[in-house]
């Protein structure tokens, strides 16, 4: 009888224990709406592709934002401006990161020199217009409201003030991220992209300060897709990195403002993918659909060292509209996971059932002027040449090397032919750029690697000059040459 | 015969007459219609005749003001008609500072609605009125209405997305627009008596009723007529919207009208 | 050994127990104290006397003149000395409106005797056509609006508009018939610095209530 009762308080005790603690510390049972806001601190903020270090924090605290808006003219590629209006500088804005439960108290401050009023939307709030109703911020003005961080997750946020797509259109958006209260898991390399579109009056390329176009706007139809706001951006020593073996952590976002995103990273595979912001985590994913005004966020273990190029995958935007930006990955060759090329050689197989068509068989024009050659070789270029080197040759930085006012060219024509007949790897200069690609041999004729070559020789401030068959076939019996 | 001769003295008459009472500084723009961007097609929009400044208000017809009316100058203006910033642009309640000379005919920024009014209260005229403001703006170099004209609105377009200069320059450097008048477009903004009519709220996506068009116009292909005109217009509103009549902004100073008697 | 288990489980308990209570203690006397701070302030700007010159932020800076619905004329400034609710709105108006005078009773109803004496309500139409002061008598008298609380104001298109702009209220003519409007009620301290502003319908006008109740004190 007496044990029993034990028994029973005992059980009672220890439930009732059990209970409460689990209603108050229990991380399972976290509440952000009423977590227990302990201190205020500044929140650190970073321009693209930086993100601030992890939240070490394990309480709410009441984090003060200030976010500066700034107009100005900026690059979005070479030779081409833009008049961006930016969240604290930056295209895309500086980055927030907070921690769930947080109580945020965000100041929007609209620069004095600025000749619009804007506000914020922050995908993040829980409230009308999140945030924009409170932040509607003439210039020179400052604007504050404060929200509670309910909903852990990478949010876009953007400004939205009418007309809401222009601001957009402009570079207005950015990302913050809510960290769960248990944190995220721990990674070696974190890094913040965001892809959006620009709508010019000029061409791709087209150099100068370029206006806003509306109507390709509307038609969503644009001249740019970037990442971080220009194109790149993150090419060459301005690429980001990670060491052979590190894990990495992007934070996509898509400010829009129209198409979505086919995010890819050639070469890698996706770990892991919160699509769309949120907890859950897809496993092993090539590519990941980011819509507009929507993130993922995207982790990967670096095993082997080389280049990864961050594409969007609906792929014209990549090589035609600068989608391109480079992950460089340093650290020791692990033939384990990758061999890198073993072999190359001659591939007959037996029978030889399948052959390339006869030379003959292509209706080749042959040109009997220069001038009939170069307009050949126009054509020849736009359909083979164009896509990588550009249709005004001035290529890709960091990746496809110009073919316009190009020393390397015009030094030795028959490094061109050389090029286009054996194809081209490894590390060359042209005009100060150093190019580490591959450019794989073209199935052309003799005639037809004459007439673009010619092509290029007389076009995109080149040197002049003509190249015959008989120089193609030349370079082609002597091998390859740089 | 006769009485053509007395028809054509008449006319004339009118002419001289209606230019002698033009006030200083002032054209008459003529009774026009026209269709604000916001609204559906019946309803245009009729401004009566109206006399408006040339240029807008210089720093140094202001300082003149200022001058007169002691209780506007910076350090006794009351904050409930003027923040803060009121002529920050100035070195002192009556000195234009070390760039006195390159500002003096700048137009005059960084004023409140309130000193807006004082200021043409003073020279016995009034702020324009919003539709009044919007009319004369729609003429172009050749047109009086030429909200459809796509250079004339490029160029507006161009000068909103791109930020100010550090000094702005004098008025009247570009050239005038249909009416005689300069800087409506390109230099500043402008102040106008009813400024508070506008209903854009920050939430720009929710505003109802009449002014549902402030956010169709982001590309709705239902109402045709909104083009690039609109956009222009729409960000005119917008800033607009986002005024209290104390605020003083570095871009943004005020031009006075007069009706026509 | 089970005794022992026992109390060291019911004192881990207490000690979690006293964790939580102590939190939450902390909280209400956090939101006090900001509201103690908030009165404060108000009360220390509504110690200025009425007399002489009104402060900077006060809109009794503007000399208006009005009607009131006797057709007697009023300075805006005789206002002052008393808080003041005020709102702008048009008569004929059928929604928004009748909701602000509503809340409008609201917050006279749920004022303490105390307050309500220093109390006053303020309808500035904006449509000074219709609403003349024979209007506005009839309006006072079918919504029995009192003379000692109520002052009901019809003005020129530019004092209503000079009054607009000090409030930050908006407000446009859509038709013959009808205005568009900021659904706003503003209080005025005695010196007729704006205290407080409700900017949207729907809202309880409680804010309203407590800030009267802690400015009227002198």
């Amino acid at each position: 009888m007496g044990f029993k009762r034990d028994s029973n308080l005992y059980t009672l005790i220890f439930a009732s224990a059990l209970l409460i603690l689990s209603g108050c510390t229990g991380s399972q049972d976290f509440n952000p709406e009423t977590a227990e806001i302990i201190g205020e601190q500044q929140a650190e903020l970073t321009m693209p592709p930086n993100v601030p270090p992890p939240i070490e924090r394990d309480n709410a605290t009441k984090l003060i934002v200030n976010m500066e808006v700034v107009e100005k003219e900026m690059r979005l590629a070479d030779g081409v401006t833009y008049t961006m209006w930016t969240f604290g500088g930056s295209v895309p804005g500086e980055f927030i990161r907070a921690r769930e439960g947080d109580m945020i108290e965000f100041h929007l401050q609209n620069h004095p020199d600025n000749k619009l009023p804007h506000n914020i939307d922050l995908h993040a709030v829980n409230g009308p217009g999140g945030g924009a109703e409170s932040t509607f911020t003439a210039p020179g003005r400052e604007t504050v409201f404060t929200f509670r961080a309910l909903n852990p997750g990478l949010y876009v946020y953007h400004c939205a003030t009418a007309p809401v797509g222009m601001h957009i259109a402009n570079g207005m958006y950015g990302l913050i991220l809510i960290e769960p209260a248990e944190g995220l898991p721990e990674v070696d390399k974190e890094y913040y992209v965001m892809q959006s579109e620009f709508y010019t009056e000029g061409n791709y390329g087209e150099r100068g300060l370029q206006p806003f176009d509306m109507q390709s706007a509307i038609d969503e139809n644009p001249e740019y897709v970037v990442f971080n706001g220009s194109v790149g951006s993150m090419m060459k020593d301005q690429s980001i990195t990670s060491e052979r073996g590190d894990k990495v952590r992007l934070f996509v976002g898509n400010g829009g403002p129209n198409l979505t995103s086919s995010f890819h990273v050639i070469g890698e595979i996706f770990d892991k993918v919160h699509y769309e912001g949120g907890d859950h985590v897809q496993t092993n994913v090539q590519t990941t659909s980011i819509p507009a005004g929507g993130s993922a966020m995207v982790e990967f273990e670096t095993e082997v060292p080389g280049n990864y190029i961050l594409v969007d995958h609906a792929i014209f935007r990549a090589f035609n509209k600068g989608a391109l930006a480079t992950l460089a990955v340093s650290g020791e060759e692990d033939e384990n996971v990758y061999t890198g090329q073993q072999l190359d050689k001659v591939y007959q197989p037996e029978g030889g059932a399948i052959q390339e068509l006869p030379k003959e068989e292509r209706t080749i024009p042959t040109a009997e002027t220069i001038e009939e050659r170069i307009e050949f070789g126009r054509e020849t270029y736009m359909s083979v040449c164009q896509a990588c080197h550009m249709a005004d040759g001035s290529g890709i930085e960091g990746a496809f090397p110009p073919v316009a006012n190009s020393d390397y060219l015009n030094e030795n024509p028959d490094r061109g032919i050389s090029a286009v007949v054996h194809g081209l790897s490894g590390e060359i200069t042209v005009n100060g750029e150093t190019y580490n690609g591959i450019m794989p041999r073209q199935n052309l004729t003799n005639e037809e690697v004459a007439n673009v070559v010619t092509y290029l020789l007389n076009n995109f401030d080149n040197a002049g000059g003509e190249v015959t068959p008989e120089d193609v076939e030349r370079v082609r019996e002597q091998g390859p040459i740089k | 015969m006769n009485k053509a001769f007395y028809v054509v003295t008449l006319i004339l008459c009118g002419l001289w007459f209606s230019a002698a009472a033009q006030p200083d500084g002032m054209v008459l723009v003529e009774q026009d219609t026209f269709m604000p961007f916001y609204s559906s097609n019946d309803d245009s929009i009729t401004v009566k005749p109206f006399y408006l400044d040339i240029y807008p208000v210089t720093n140094a017809e202001f300082l003149d003001f200022v001058k007169a009316n002691p209780e506007w100058r910076r350090s006794r203006v009351k904050s409930v008609f003027a923040e803060d910033g009121y002529l920050k642009h100035w070195a002192g309640d009556l000195d234009l500072g070390p760039n006195a000379e390159k500002i003096k005919k700048s137009p005059v920024t960084n004023v409140s609605w309130f000193a807006a009014r004082a200021y043409a209260k003073w020279k016995g005229r009034r702020l324009p009125s919003l539709n009044e403001w919007e009319l004369a703006a729609s003429a172009s170099e050749e047109k009086p209405i030429a909200g459809r004209d796509k250079k004339f609105v490029q160029k507006i377009l161009d000068w909103y997305s791109r930020p100010n200069p550090e000094t702005l320059p004098s008025v009247g450097r570009r050239e005038a627009n249909y009416h005689g008048i300069h800087d409506l477009h390109g230099l500043i903004w402008e102040w106008v008596g009813d400024f508070n009519t506008v209903f854009i709220s920050g939430e720009s996506r929710a505003d109802q009723g009449e002014l549902k068009q402030f956010y169709c116009a982001a590309g709705s292909s239902a109402a045709s007529d909104i083009d690039k005109e609109n956009y222009a217009a729409f960000l005119r509103y917008a800033f607009r919207g986002s005024l209290e009549a104390d605020f003083s902004v570095g871009n943004l100073g005020f031009r006075t009208a007069k009706d026509k008697e | 050994m089970r005794f022992l288990n026992v109390a060291f489980i019911l004192s881990l308990a207490i000690f979690v127990v006293a964790g939580c209570s102590k939190q939450g203690k902390e909280d209400v006397s956090e939101s006090d104290q900001q509201m103690m701070e908030q009165g404060n302030h108000s009360v220390h700007s509504d110690m200025e006397m009425r007399s002489g010159e009104p402060s900077d932020e006060s809109i009794y800076n503007v000399s208006s003149s009005w009607k009131n619905r006797y057709a007697n004329r009023i300075q805006l400034d005789s206002l002052r000395g008393k808080i003041q609710v005020v709102a702008m709105v048009y008569t004929h108006c059928e929604y928004a409106c009748p909701r602000i005078l509503a809340d409008m009773k609201r917050i006279r109803d749920a004022l303490s005797e105390e307050a309500l004496k220093s109390v006053n309500f303020v309808i500035v139409s904006i449509d000074p056509k219709r609403d003349t002061p024979e209007r506005l008598l009839k309006f006072a008298e079918e919504n029995e609006l009192n003379d000692e609380q109520w002052t009901l104001l019809n003005g020129e298109t530019g004092d209503i508009l000079e009054l607009s702009a000090l409030l930050g209220v908006k407000y446009k003519k859509i038709s013959e018939t009808d205005f568009t409007h900021s659904n706003m009620i503003t209080v005025l301290n005695r010196e007729g610095e704006i205290v407080h502003q409700r900017k949207q319908l729907g809202n309880q006008p409680t804010d309203i209530i407590n800030t009267i109740e802690t400015i009227h004190v002198r």
